[in-house]
């Protein structure tokens, strides 16, 4: 009487195929999705890729070969950056230095995200008092101007890469915290989680498992974000000269090598910090996508305007 | 005859999205007279709202009318410009949530006289008194103090109350309501379906109900077209169609339509489910959950015809012999 | 009187809400005041009422969802109303929930299987002994195996309910509460589910406590109904006897007010009632539904009238039964509100 059994018959298999593909041909569509998403690898390639591709190491000093300038300025193919005023090729130094940058940018926000997200989770499932706790945690830190600690910090116990990782993450987990438990305080009282506790099932497996999961695509995104916002906060620190220290590289660091050759070495300022806001704004473009292909409804809508244009179009 | 004043035809209206053009409509016609109650009846995805919604060219975007005509007293309700003048003024509509209608910031006051003041070209004082009258016209108690009250003042039935005040100071010919009663309690259902029946007969307004529910149906209206995956499958004036329901569709609803003077144990289920957009249905779209249906009604779709006066069916086994 | 004993028992069950009013004023919500039933094994018991009547928060309470504030359920003969949190957990194992929304109660990150083998699997269950569950969960709700790899967005809200409803019985509870569980489907649909929810009964020998507003519905399957307003029980009574001989006039004006779909009906003169119910925040004091009778005396204002039994018909009304002390037994007149 009940014939369900066309529910076995029927495709709807376009509503359930492999997100992974999904994920790929959807990005193909978008160009500014795309451009971001290639940008941000191609960094991350080019970082770990550097000892192979560069000609010169990044502290091989060659007076002789002073403040070269790129290779279409005036330069040759030798050095496709030019070099600084120790002769040291620039391009080599970018690209090991996209490694430090990329590098601290990773695992800052791997840890930061860490933190951020338990605490999220703990505060806005548990509420009462692990909830005010952490919120007036977050409230304090930050009531400090973050970049403002971290030098304070840097500078009382002295810079190092280890360090730099320890205080932007410090810096960085409340954001994290803050939208997760926001996101928990809303999903809370979903029917699906009364559910999951009315059949037995335990906090933590409710906060990993039902939980976590529908908050995904949200963090994804944040992440992303907060990607591109670490490599601007260390390419700040390294450029006041409390990041990265000589002689590592790091895209900030270099750019504080070349401030006193804007006259004489342009391209010493010019290129990291084309490198820097490229970087940057290709991860925020790829955050952009990531955002409108993580909810449906936004989707539809973004689908529905670019029919529209396309119709216009063609009507025009 | 009666007098037509909507006249819909053959509208079509799809909906591009991601996974494919879906399609709300089919082929709805549909022609409301003056001083006639018709009742539009049909489940989740008929395309009965879409359809309201279409009439007075609020369809959004990337949604579109493909193909079919409105017209209403005549004009082409599918140019914007006629559209513009003829929503609000002399079609209303109401919904179902009335608080989502109305803005929580503004007075009822407020509301409702900028429609006397931009559609009828009232003035500010002569509105304000009008809204008092057509307050008290609704039912509402104390008409002067609570016409300067917010929306979130109002109870859920004074609410959709306030609704029909706003949607009648126009003076419109069509009261267009999608589903007005679902969201309230049947007690106040029933004051609200009353308060609707006498105003429109008292102001000579017809009304195109909206609803799911059958009871509302066989109460308020005089004609009922039946709706299903998007298309008309049978018209007919109310009493014949409750007698004697000649598509397999209408007869299935009313043979589950659960009734307080009805024994226990007596709804008939229809099997299956309705078609979701995402399939192109050869044939009748009912045929899959039709106990009479034959080869034919797989194959091919029922147009909509008339078997007898007044009476249309879109089914292959009701033909004329 | 029945041979076994009731599955649930509520005696005096009270469920309070502290509230800050709008002025910054707190007080005191009371959203079930003194209700009391009982609920045998294998029948449906339903709960009818409008918005606003505390069937829900019964419903919670008896669950344990929403702490009682005063008064005893029992189920099975132990008192649960202040059971521990892990006290609740076995008891979770045969007291269920379906819920009213199918859209909102499957978790749209887990596929069906997951879904519904979840109270399996936080106990312990996995591996062929899992699956073996899973595929007859599945069946006794007639949806096939093959859809078990599938998540929620890819099904209906008929189909959905299903689900729910399989996911309730994994544990083989022997009492469920169906809040609302067929209010947000298709007509066509509900009486799918209805029918479903009656031969699980049958071949499970589950007790329902079906919460509804709609009594039409209710008539289909209940087989005793109680009649809720602003948190009191005005009426229990056996099915038959509740549609055919209502005796309080809530319940009256609830049976009066529904539409009928048959348009050559000839309803009996209308019961209508007029204005809206009080706010829970303020109710009158007496019997909560002085306000809106059309049989009100002077009692009904000021004291809130006892529940008087007639052969397991219950009615809490002061014009019916037990007569005040200084005024005969008031014969029961309606006042007539036009239909239309």
């Amino acid at each position: 009487m009940n014939d369900l059994s066309y529910l076995e018959s029927e495709d709807l298999a376009s509503l359930d195929t492999k997100s992974v593909s999904k994920f790929f041909g959807e990005l193909s569509r978008s160009l500014t999705g795309l451009l971001g998403c290639c940008v941000v690898l191609l960094s991350i390639l080019l970082g770990a890729l550097a000892p192979f591709i560069t000609k010169y190491g990044p502290n091989d000093l060659k007076l002789g070969d002073r403040l070269i300038p790129p290779m279409f300025f005036g330069g040759s193919s030798d050095h496709i950056f030019g070099t600084d005023a120790l002769g040291r090729d620039l391009f080599s130094r970018v690209v090991f230095g996209a490694r430090v940058s990329l590098f601290v940018a990773f695992v800052v926000v791997l840890i930061a995200s860490l933190i951020g997200i338990s605490a999220g989770l703990l505060a806005g499932f548990y509420g009462r008092w692990i909830d005010q706790l952490i919120m007036r945690i977050i409230d304090t830190q930050l009531a400090f101007p973050g970049i403002l600690l971290a030098i304070v910090i840097l500078y009382a116990i002295g810079p190092s890469i280890t360090l730099l990782i320890v205080v932007l993450s410090i810096n960085g987990w409340m954001v994290h915290a803050r939208m997760v438990r926001g996101l928990v305080l809303s999903l809370k009282t979903s029917e699906f989680i009364e559910a999951a506790e009315i059949a037995g099932t335990r906090p933590l497996r409710i906060m990993f498992r039902h939980i976590l999961p529908n908050l995904s695509s949200m963090l994804l995104t944040l992440v992303v974000l907060e990607f591109a916002r670490i490599i601007l906060a260390e390419a700040a620190l390294s450029f006041l000269g409390y990041g990265v220290q000589a002689p590592n590289a790091s895209w900030g660091l270099i750019l504080a090598e070349g401030q006193n050759y804007l006259s004489s070495g342009w391209w010493l300022v010019m290129i990291p910090g084309m490198v820097i806001a490229v970087t940057v704004m290709s991860a925020n473009l790829f955050a952009s996508w990531l955002r409108v292909y993580a909810d449906p409804k936004l989707r539809e809508k973004q689908y529905g305007r670019n029919f529209d244009r396309k119709v216009k179009v063609r009507n025009d | 005859m009666i007098e037509r004043l909507l006249e819909v035809k053959n509208l079509k209206i799809a909906f591009p999205t991601i996974s494919g053009i879906r399609y709300a409509t089919h082929d709805v016609t549909i022609n409301v007279g003056a001083n006639e109650r018709l009742g539009v009846v049909g489940e989740s995805g008929s395309g009965k709202s879409v359809t309201a919604l279409a009439i007075l060219g609020l369809v959004q975007s990337p949604g579109r009318i493909v193909s079919g005509s409105v017209r209403w007293c005549g004009k082409d309700m599918l140019d914007p410009k006629v559209a513009q003048e003829v929503r609000g003024r002399d079609i209303a509509m109401i919904f179902q949530d009335p608080m989502a209608s109305l803005n929580p910031l503004m007075k009822i006051e407020k509301q409702i006289s900028e429609v006397l003041i931009k559609r009828r070209g009232f003035d500010r004082s002569t509105a304000s008194k009008r809204v008092i009258e057509l307050l008290e016209m609704v039912g509402i108690p104390s008409p002067q103090e609570r016409s300067k009250q917010f929306p979130f003042e109002f109870s859920g039935g004074m609410l959709q109350r306030v609704m029909i005040a706003s949607a009648l100071a126009s003076e419109p010919k069509l009261l267009i309501a999608d589903e007005p009663t679902t969201a309230l309690d049947v007690t106040i259902q029933a004051q609200i379906l009353e308060l609707l029946s006498t105003l429109s007969k008292d102001l000579g307004v017809s009304v195109m109900m909206i609803t799911h529910d059958l009871g509302v149906v066989a109460e308020f209206c005089d004609r009922v077209q039946v709706m299903y995956a998007g298309r008309i499958v049978e018209r007919a004036p109310c009493i014949p169609l409750f007698a004697e329901p000649l598509h397999p569709y209408s007869r299935g609803l009313i043979e589950s339509s659960p009734r307080v003077d009805r024994e226990a144990n007596s709804v008939e289920p229809i099997a299956g489910e309705p078609p979701s957009h995402a399939l192109e249905i050869d044939g009748c779209p009912f045929s899959n959950r039709c106990n009479e249906s034959s080869s034919r009604c797989k194959i091919e779709e029922p147009q909509l015809v008339e078997v007898s006066p007044q009476r249309w069916v879109g089914c292959w086994n009701r033909e004329k012999k | 009187m029945r041979a076994e004993n009731p599955i649930i028992e509520v005696k005096n069950l009270s469920v309070d809400f502290k509230v800050r009013g709008r002025n910054g004023s707190s007080g005191l919500v009371s959203a079930v005041d003194n209700v009391s039933f009982s609920i045998w094994p294998g029948e449906t018991f339903a709960l009818v009422g409008e918005s606003g009547c505390g069937k829900t928060t019964l419903g919670k309470a008896i669950l344990g969802r929403v702490p009682a504030t005063s008064g005893s359920i029992q189920f099975s003969g132990s008192e649960i109303s202040s059971a521990s949190r892990s006290e609740w957990r076995e008891l979770h194992g045969n007291m269920q929930l379906i819920f009213q929304n199918p859209f909102s109660s499957l978790n749209p990150r887990m596929t069906v299987r997951e879904i519904i083998g979840e109270p399996l699997i936080v106990r312990g269950a996995k591996g062929e002994s899992l699956d073996k569950r899973i595929d007859q969960l599945l069946e006794m709700v007639r949806l096939p195996k093959s859809v078990g790899h599938r998540y929620p967005h890819a099904f209906s809200g008929g189909q959905r309910q299903r689900i729910v409803i399989a996911r309730a019985l994994a544990l083989s509870p022997k009492f469920i509460v169906a809040d609302e569980a067929v209010s947000a489907l298709d007509v066509s649909i509900q009486a799918q589910i209805i029918i479903l929810l009656q031969e699980l009964q049958k071949e499970l020998g589950i007790s329902y406590l079906f919460i509804a507003h709609n009594l039409a519905v209710v008539r289909q399957i209940a087989d005793r109904v109680a009649v809720m307003y602003l948190g009191r029980i005005v009426e229990i009574a056996d099915r038959e006897t509740l549609y055919k001989d209502p005796q309080h006039p809530y319940t009256k004006a609830l049976l009066s007010a529904a539409p009928i779909p048959d348009p050559s009906y000839v309803r009996p003169k209308r019961v209508m009632l007029e204005g809206d119910p009080p706010s829970p925040f303020n109710p009158p004091s007496g019997c909560r539904f002085n306000t809106r009778c059309c049989q009100v005396m002077d009692v009904c204002k000021v004291d809130s009238p006892p529940t008087v039994n007639n052969k397991d018909h219950h009615v809490a009304c002061w014009g019916v039964g037990s007569a005040p002390e200084d005024e005969g037994v008031k014969s029961l007149q309606i006042t007539e509100k036009g239909s239309f």
